[in-house]
């Protein structure tokens, strides 16, 4: 079921929520995203973090297998996103799904793992 | 058709790019010069992981010189250069002035001095979960995750901020 204020739609990124289940969210963003959209990314972030901890979520699954690139603006949204998991009373784990054809992927990705290895896993498909 | 793998075994050759873009950049151009750059570096170098690392250091360069453009009529100029099997640059060069050139080359020397780049730029990320705007994260990301060395220098009001890796040099 597509949740209709978590999707993004724009130029050249764009962002789309579901709920396979009750108890998890599916975020894939495909694209590049860069300033033009570094804002309203990170207002997106704060608002699928409300969704997860209003439905009591335990996975939010973030698919970047489309995400062509993520500007440093954009990365820090997704530092952000870690900040608010390290919060007490945060349910829910961070399970990001990457392309290694998209090299860069793995250097940030392993970067914002380190920041709360516990809450945020890293696959390859 | 090759591999990745099979293009990396290949060596690289006398090849050597020198590759310039004049433009008055606006906001919508950084994904096709990213894009452009990193095919064009993909087919010079055959990696496509130092293709990767010149696209992001071009978007973040192009990003910084918009965000920080004294006058956004000015064109901006972008230098791809590969130099054979030794070295490949990005540098990026817009209107400026010294009260920004200083602390961007104080910046960058501290930046170069990090004993351990990689657990400086844990201690910026960790920064940046907690920033309201802003992310101090692109100049860092070129060093830490692109592995890229990087420089600056005024000439007149012409900033330049460089780019540079060594071939070969990351497993």
């Amino acid at each position: 079921m597509i949740i209709k204020e978590l999707t993004i739609q724009r130029d050249a990124f764009s962002v789309l929520g579901t709920r396979p289940a009750p108890n998890r969210l599916s975020i894939a963003l495909e694209g590049s995203a860069d300033m033009r959209v570094q804002s309203e990314f990170a207002t997106m972030i704060y608002k699928i973090h409300d969704e997860a901890r209003r439905n009591h979520v335990s996975m939010v699954t973030v698919n970047m297998q489309k995400l062509e690139f993520l500007s440093s603006g954009c990365f820090k949204g997704l530092c952000t996103w870690v900040r608010l998991l390290l919060e007490r009373g945060t349910p829910y784990k961070l399970c990001i799904v990457s392309n290694p054809s998209y090299h860069w992927q793995s250097r940030s990705l392993q970067a914002l793992r380190l920041l709360a290895p516990e809450h945020v896993t890293i696959e390859k498909p | 058709m090759e591999t990745e793998e099979q293009q990396r075994s290949q060596p690289i050759g006398s090849e050597s790019v020198d590759f310039r873009l004049e433009v008055q950049m606006r906001l919508q151009y950084l994904t096709s010069v990213r894009r452009t750059v990193g095919e064009l570096a993909a087919v010079v170098v055959r990696d496509g992981d130092l293709a990767s690392r010149l696209a992001l250091a071009t978007h973040e360069l192009l990003e910084n010189a918009l965000k920080y453009a004294l006058d956004t009529s000015a064109p901006v100029t972008l230098k791809l250069w590969i130099e054979s099997s030794h070295s490949a640059s990005v540098t990026v060069s817009n209107v400026s002035n010294q009260s920004l050139y200083l602390p961007l080359a104080q910046y960058l020397q501290t930046l170069s001095k990090a004993s351990d780049p990689d657990a400086m730029y844990l201690q910026l990320l960790e920064t940046a979960m907690h920033r309201v705007s802003g992310s101090g994260l692109g100049l860092a990301r070129i060093v830490a995750e692109a592995e890229m060395k990087l420089s600056c220098d005024l000439c007149g009001d012409m900033l330049s901020v460089r780019a540079e890796a060594h071939l070969g040099d990351r497993p």
